[in-house]
Order: structure tokens, then sequence, then C-alpha cells
């Protein structure tokens, strides 16, 4: 081998050291015993004006060998609460009382507690958004009270408190009366001058002498203030127009009883239109499909009849959810659904004259509700446990 | 200067390398989005169809001059002063472009992968591995392109079907809600840089294929990079909609959005690692470009000399090009479109009419005599 080959060999082997050496992350290593996991935050309001107090809810680590033995078992989360005015400052208190640093990557839930989100939410989310560990679906929620009680609620099924209210709002799918929103949809609606942000709520509700964590309703933002909130089904007419009913239950009274349908599936498409004159108007059209759940009344509703009755009388009952939720954001003048940024979309030259008269806009818009429902099954009886009504001869 | 491979590539992969070599750009689009917001798509069509102009007049002037590099046919245009300034504006253009591109990668690992390690650190180890590889011979490097553009062409179809739940199609309006000035702007600002510098590759093509007739793989690699700036651009605007002015990189949060039933989630990692391998890949061609440029214009025997200086020079240049990522940004979204116009658009247009003019003369003085 000649000088020039050996010196060549020489610098890829250099190189490939120098690489291996600066490149594989030593400078940022952070081992898994510096680093506490942040599962989810709360911002409450603090004592004195401009302040606030920020827990963060950190997974505690098992014991090794497991947690065998008599006693109640060790909580396998920590709640870390330190106040301040600032959300970065704060942390990096925490930080130092910890003995190891925040890791964000894994935080699944920003709560917001109901006296801090009613004086604005905008300057201490910033951090969430502009922070590269943290994510945007990290989900968000309103605390009907402190967020700080929300996150401190003894566990149904989950080992922190958060993880079991990410739960309760995965499973509000079945029942569809509260929205999911992530900090990206807040952040989207936000930016946007015309539509108003909304989050779930998380309210503590008594149980015997137990209080447990229920998520359920949705919370009302002008701006970044919270000012009102929708309660279930208020929230399911909200969700209707969305176009986000994954399933539920509409109970209407029918005939001689009640009835049950289980919704299967929905649909929506709105449309805005601007009418000649220059007024705007908007379309939504919901298509939904259900079966019959249960019944309490004798009369056999299998018939095609009686389905079409059914029908009939269940697209009433969305129509008039839908209309309830409508009336009242208009009151509040909080354009929720986003109509005004779909008017933006479609007609973006004559929305510079309409934007700035949106909220006006919004109280007196129109609103053409048009519900298509389809009955598909009566289940596995087609009759209820009565007797056959006799026909008179 | 004897500037041959010593292995031919085939026109597959000149083709794809052309196509790589746009898709460098591709994946950091904060530039393009930020002015032209949910009208990207329609800016990266614009910005294709000028630079196909812009493309066919390079390949007109190199067609007219068959075997001449940039510097002999600036110095037939021009003559051998003008001509050799005309080739030293090209060689600071190209040398920035290195840095620029250095810095952009510099700028993303230090802002979410590697926070705490000096940049330094990053940009030594990235250029010393380009210093090598170009040194060895830009062939080996081309011969990867294929590999790194159907990477990032494979993971571009996954992500797709993955951001699928996360589209709107209410996100693509509206359209051309700009004034004409904004548009050109972020059109301009695409046409200059990812797309006007591809005339670089076609530099290089001499010293790694024999093919003479590469007009219409040049062609068609340009057209398929420009389709995946293309895709990524859409597919951006679906997700993200009008949080597109908002977002530093808006593939990344894009990507950072995919969740498929629990399990495909933190596809970020997959975006960091094809970045860094495309940007190598430019970084690659412009350093040789660069080098070859240099050593055309002082008349040296080879440019491999010319490379580990320039590879350090490039280096340092990158790490106080700008004093923060801010600046950077505003820069691109700002400055870039006309900075670039200047030499590649400006300058190779007025060879063109230089050259133009020259044969007019010629004809006449043949008819006078």
């Amino acid at each position: 081998m000649n000088t020039h080959a050996v010196r060549h060999f020489g610098i890829r082997i250099a190189a490939i050291l120098l690489s291996l050496l600066l490149l594989c992350g030593c400078w940022n290593r952070r081992e898994l015993d510096t680093m506490s996991i942040v599962l989810g935050c709360g911002i409450d309001k603090g004592e004195k004006p401009g302040e606030i107090n920020l827990i963060c809810q950190i997974e505690k680590p098992s014991p090794a060998g497991g947690e065998g033995g008599a006693g109640a078992p060790a909580a396998k989360f920590l709640n870390v609460v330190n106040k301040g005015t600032d959300v970065f400052t704060i942390l990096r208190d925490c930080n130092s009382q910890l003995g190891r640093k925040l890791y964000f990557p894994h935080n699944q839930v920003l709560i917001f507690g109901e006296d801090f989100a009613k004086e604005g939410i905008r300057k201490q989310l910033d951090f969430f958004l502009r922070d590269p560990e943290t994510r945007m679906t990290v989900m968000v929620f309103v605390a009907m009270g402190k967020a700080s009680e929300a996150m401190n609620q003894p566990t149904v099924m989950e080992g922190a408190p958060v993880i079991d209210i990410v739960n309760m709002l995965q499973s509000q799918e079945n029942t569809s009366e509260a929205p999911q929103i992530e900090v990206l949809d807040l952040l989207t609606a936000l930016i946007s001058p015309t539509t108003s942000a909304v989050a779930p709520l998380v309210s503590i509700e008594k149980d015997g002498d137990k209080t447990k964590s229920v998520v359920a309703g949705t919370g009302i933002f002008k701006g970044d203030k919270l000012v009102s909130a929708l309660n279930g089904v208020e929230t399911r007419g909200f969700l209707w127009v969305k176009g986000k009913v994954k399933s539920g239950i509409i109970n209407f009274p029918f005939m001689d009883g009640d009835v049950s349908l289980e919704i299967i599936k929905a649909k929506s498409k709105v449309k805005p239109i601007l009418l000649p004159d220059g007024t705007p108007m908007v379309k939504v059209e919901v298509t939904e499909t259900s079966n019959l759940g249960a019944q309490n009344s004798m009369i056999d509703m299998s018939s095609v009849e009686m389905m079409n009755m059914l029908e009939n009388r269940s697209a009433e009952v969305i129509k008039s959810e839908i209309l309830y939720t409508l009336q009242k954001t208009k009151v509040l003048g909080t354009d929720i659904y986003g109509f005004g940024d779909l008017f933006h979309q479609h007609y973006h030259k004559e929305w510079k004259a309409m934007e700035d008269k949106w909220k006006d806009l919004y109280r007196d818009l129109k609103v053409e509700v048009t519900v298509k429902t389809q009955l598909n099954a009566t289940g596995k009886v087609t009759r209820p446990a009565y007797p056959p009504v006799q026909k008179q001869g | 200067m004897n500037t041959a491979a010593k292995d031919q590539i085939s026109s597959r992969d000149l083709l794809f390398s052309a196509a790589a070599y746009v898709q460098a750009s591709s994946l950091l689009t904060a530039f393009i989005t930020g002015t032209l917001r949910q009208s990207s798509w329609v800016g990266t069509v614009a910005a294709y169809a000028l630079a196909l102009i812009l493309l066919a007049i390079l390949l007109f002037l190199f067609k007219r001059h068959p075997g001449m590099g940039l510097v002999q046919l600036n110095d037939a245009v021009f003559g051998k002063v003008a001509g050799r300034i005309v080739s030293f504006c090209y060689f600071f253009f190209i040398f920035t472009l290195v840095s620029l591109n250095i810095g952009d990668l510099n700028g993303f690992l230090n802002s979410y992968i590697l926070s705490d390690t000096p940049p330094i650190a990053i940009v030594v180890p990235l250029m010393l591995v380009c210093v090598i590889a170009v040194r060895k011979g830009i062939d080996s490097v081309f011969r990867l392109g294929p590999l790194f553009s159907a990477l990032q062409i494979i993971t571009l179809i996954l992500f797709t079907v993955m951001l699928i739940p996360n589209m709107k199609p209410a996100n693509m309006l509206p359209v051309l809600d700009l004034t004409p000035k904004e548009f050109w702007q972020g059109t301009n600002t695409l046409y200059s840089l990812p797309f006007g510098d591809l005339f670089i590759v076609i530099l290089a093509i001499p010293a790694v294929s024999n093919i003479k007739n590469y007009k219409s793989i040049i062609f068609k690699g340009f057209t398929i990079g420009a389709v995946i700036t293309l895709l990524i651009v859409i597919t951006d605007t679906l997700v993200l909609g009008p949080l597109l002015s908002n977002i530093t990189l808006p593939r990344f949060l894009s990507i950072r959005l995919i969740n498929v039933a629990d399990v495909f989630t933190r596809m970020d990692i997959v975006y960091a690692y094809v970045l860094i391998v495309l940007r190598y890949f430019k970084l690659c061609v412009l350093l040789y470009v660069c080098s070859l440029l240099l050593a055309q214009i002082f008349e040296l025997k080879s440019y491999v000399p010319l490379v580990s200086t320039l590879g350090i020079l490039t280096a340092i240049y990158s790490l106080f090009l700008f004093r923060s990522g801010s600046e950077s940004s505003e820069w691109a979204a700002n400055t870039a479109g006309i900075y670039g116009t200047f030499f590649n658009t400006l300058l190779p247009l007025l060879t063109f009419i230089v050259y133009l003019i020259q044969l007019l003369l010629k004809k006449l003085k043949a008819k006078t005599s």
C-alpha cells in the first residue's frame, strides 16, 4: 500500500470516527432516568393577578419487582404544581423541584381551569404550540372548576387520571356528547378572525361519598375567553352540523311510549350561499342512518308505515337539536361551526366586505336545515314482548 | 482538464439524480407556503413552467457549444475577461448555495433533533463526508440518486395514504386569495432556488456520462422532482389549510399528525432521514460543480485539490451566514427570489441575448462580405 492510499484510508477512518463521535446524539443524550414523562398538563388561575398555577401530571415509574405486599397500591402518577406568570418559566422551576427534566412528547392532555379560561388562554397556550417537543395532537379540555381537581380524581381503569379523561373522551363517540378537540383544531379556530373555538368539558360529579370526572358538553370561547357552555344534547346539535356524530341514542316519545334509535352513521354537507341581494345563507344537509334500539310501547313498529313515521319523527328531533344549538350560538354571537371561514373559502372576493360585519351577520344568518334519516333494522325481534293486538272483525 | 468519470452512469441514474436534486428542496417548503398559502400548488405549477423556459435556454446554449463547460461557454460568448467575470458570478452563487443548504439542514437538526449539539459538530462531519465523496468521484454520488429519489417517492406515497383521515378538501380554498405581488413573489422564490438551480446538474453531466442527448433526460427528471414537490404542497395544504402561513415546517408537522390505529405514529424521524440523505446528495453535486467551476476559471489541471478547501470555507460560511433561523426564513421568503433570479435567470438570458446578437452580426458580416 503506498503512502497516498494509506493517507486516504486514514482520512476515511477519521471521518467515520468523527461522525460516530459527534452525530450519535451524545451531546443530546437523555437517559430515561433523567426524564420525567409528562402525561398531562393543566393551567388554573393563580391567586395574584396575572399569575397561573401549572399542574404537570407525571408518570411515576413502578418500583423494581412489582407492587406486591399489603396496603394500598402506590399511585402511578405525581402531580407537580407550580405557580408563576409564564408557562415556560414555571416548567423550568418544575425541573429543579423534581431533579429531572420534564419530557413532553408523551403529553396527551391540556386542561384549562374554568376561571383561567374565562380570562383568556392565548398567552399561555403559546409554549404548547411553539416548543419542538410538544405535539399538536394533544387533547384540549376545559375543566368546570379547577384543572388541578380534575387531574386528581380517583382513577377508574388507568394509572393516571388524565389517561382516564382521554379514554372517556374517546368513548364519547358512543354518545356524541363531547367534541374531540386537539391543539391543532384549537389553533385553527384561534387564528380565524370569525370562528369561535370550542373544547370538551370535564366536570367533577359526586358518586356517593366519592367524586369522579365526567367528560360531557362543550365550552365555547369568544376570542380566547370562555363565555358559555353547551350541555350533552346541545353538543350533539353542534356535532350533527360538523359531521362528527359517530354514534348515540335518539330518544323521543312516540305513540303510547318512548322509542330509542341507535345512530349507526351520520354525515353532513354544509354549503354557503350568497343570495342575489348579498345576504349570506347556509344550507345544512344531514344524512343519518339508525336502527331501532328499544321501545316501551306495545305497538309493532316493524311495518313500513311505522318505520317511515319513526324516520320522520327522528328527523324532526335531529333538526330541533341542530336549530336549538344554532340559536344559542347566534345569541352569543359565536360562530362555532366555522360558517364565516366557509364563506371566505367560497366567496373570497365578497368576504372582504363581510369579514368585519360577520358577528352581526351571523346573528341574522339564515340556515336551512334538511335532515334525511333512514331506519335500517329492528333488531332481533320484530314485535315487542306483548301479545299481538287482535284485529277487529 | 480531464473531468471524465472512470465509470459512466446510465441514463436512468442520470434521470433520477436530476429528480433527487429537485426533491432535496421539496421537504422545506415554508418559504413557499408562508407567502402563497392555499395557492402554493398554483405557484408550484407556475414556477415549473418558468423553470422549463430557463432550462430550454441553457440547454440550447450548451447544444450550440458542444464539448464546452460553463466557463468555456461564457468565454466564447462574452470574451475572456468578461466571460471569467460572469463565470465567477456563477461560482459565487453556487458557493453561497452550498452554505445555504448546509445552513438549512443544520437549522432543522439543531431545532428538532440535536438541540444541544453545537452547530459546528454537525456541519464538520457532514462536509467531511461530502468532501470525501466528491474527491472520490461524483459518479459514485450520482449512482445513489435513484436510491434517494425512490426513497422519497415511496415515503411520499405512504405518508399521503396515512394522512387521508386528516385531509379536508375545503382546506384547498380559497385559491388565489392573494395580491398579484404576493403571488409572483412566492412563485419567484420557488422558481429561483429549488427549480431554477437545476442547471447545476447539467454542469456535472460531462463528468458522469457520455450521453450526448441528455436534454430529454433532464426534462423528465425535473418533471419528476416538480411533481413530487407539487404533491407534497397539495398534501400539506389539504391537511393544514389556514395554518400553512403559521408553521415553520409544514411537511414535518403534517407527518407528526399521522396516527394510524395507534400503531403508525411518530413518523417524523422518517422525514428527518429522507431530508438528510437528499440534502447530502444535493450538497455533493453543488460542491463538485463549485470546485469544477473554480478550477476551470483559473485553468487548473484538476478540481480535486480545491474540494477540501471549498468544503471548509462553505462550512464556516454557513455558520455565520444568518444570525438566526428567523433571519434565514425572512431572507428565503423576501430576498431569495430576487437574489436567485439574477444568477439563474438574468445571467443566462444575457448570455442568450449576447449569443444571438453575435450570430446576427456574423450573418450580417457574411452577407456583406
